[in-house]
């Protein structure tokens, strides 16, 4: 290998140096190799390559548990579950299209001016609220409990 | 033109490896087995120790190789790696031996070097030894690493002090006083020894001594 960290002070170009250099070549050049089959015998008891191994099975367990304690972190987090740091729930606007118009024809039913003969205003509203989200109802049961419907109002 | 394909440099050869080639790894054990053996001598006794340390070595860099960066040097990092098992293993091989650097490190480095069998290394230096078998009776054992990951393994100083867990600073003095007692050892050798005799022979060897001859 070339030398790209050379000390020159440290490496006269002296007879010392070359016959240093030589002595170390010669003594490896001379060197029987032994220890490769007895190192090969060894390494074919090692369970696996090192670049498998690079990642072992728990690192990989412990990469699944916190995918797993974050994941469980964000949904505690998330705004709509009330989360510490979500504040107050939100209110989810959801389209039903079986609640359409659900509001306005509860209205209706509180409203005398809309009612017609045989009209029944609290089965109307009692149907119409069955419909509502469950937000909606306690609205309108609040609603219910404030309105007063006089024999004059319910009809003949 | 030659059309053989130049050899992988050793961080490709990690890369392979590290994506699970065991032939890339198997590569890069042959490439720096000889010199991993040279480098872990002073921490083991004996070379079956020793062998058996630099498998364990490159064991454990087949099983860390996921934290090599190819950007780095590979010989820096395995250096590295095999230096802290050493001592590691040293730390539990004699009790006294509380800390992996400084001081405390060199005093079991000298441990382990006074273990060594004496008449082995007599032999040694019977047979003609060659400059890094000088090196080895004469030297400490940091500086024999320092020494054979410079020239041996062409790293920088700043590497050389990542391996052995030295400032750059330091590593040049270790460097410099290495050359140092080596100079003076192979000056002060007496000519025409026995030594010299044999290497008056054919053979690397000989050549490897009447070069060191012209430095004094």
């Amino acid at each position: 290998m070339t030398d790209t960290h050379a000390d020159h002070e440290l490496d006269p170009a002296d007879p010392l140096s070359t016959a240093l250099r030589r002595a170390a070549a010669e003594e490896r050049a001379q060197h029987t190799p032994r220890l490769a089959a007895r190192v090969a015998a060894a390494l074919d008891a090692e369970p696996a390559a090192p670049a498998a191994r690079a990642w072992p099975w728990w690192s990989l367990a412990a990469a699944v548990l916190l995918a797993l304690v974050a994941g469980g972190l964000w949904f505690r987090a998330r705004p709509d579950a009330g989360g510490a740091t979500g504040g107050a729930p939100a209110v989810v606007e959801e389209h039903t299209p079986a609640l359409d118009g659900a509001p306005q024809r509860a209205r209706a039913a509180v409203n005398p001016a809309t009612w017609t003969r045989g009209f029944a205003p609290e089965a109307s509203l009692t149907r119409e609220l069955s419909s509502l989200t469950r937000d909606t109802q306690s609205t309108a049961r609040f609603l219910l409990g404030h309105v007063r419907l006089g024999p004059a109002q319910r009809g003949s | 033109m030659d059309g053989a394909a130049p050899e992988p440099s050793s961080e490709e050869l990690a890369r392979r490896a590290r994506a699970g080639s065991k032939e890339a790894f198997g590569a890069l054990v042959e490439r720096h087995e000889a010199s991993l053996l040279r480098f872990l001598r002073p921490f083991a006794p004996s070379a079956e120790d020793c062998e058996e340390l630099a498998q364990e070595a490159f064991v454990r860099a087949w099983r860390k190789l996921e934290h090599y960066d190819p950007a780095q040097r590979f010989s820096a990092w395995f250096f590295t790696l095999a230096r802290n098992l050493a001592i590691s293993r040293l730390r539990v091989r004699r009790p006294d031996v509380q800390g992996a650097h400084g001081v405390q490190g060199e005093a079991a480095l000298a441990a382990v070097a006074v273990e060594c069998d004496p008449a082995v290394q007599a032999a040694r230096r019977e047979a003609g030894e060659s400059l890094w078998a000088l090196a080895d009776r004469v030297l400490t054992a940091e500086q024999r690493q320092a020494l054979w990951l410079r020239y041996a393994e062409d790293l920088s100083a700043e590497e050389i002090g990542a391996v052995l867990d030295k400032r750059a600073v330091a590593v040049r003095v270790l460097l410099f006083r290495a050359r140092e007692n080596l100079q003076q050892h192979l000056e002060t050798r007496p000519p025409g020894g026995a030594r010299a005799a044999s290497a008056a022979g054919a053979g690397p060897a000989g050549d490897r001594w009447r070069a060191l001859e012209a430095l004094s």
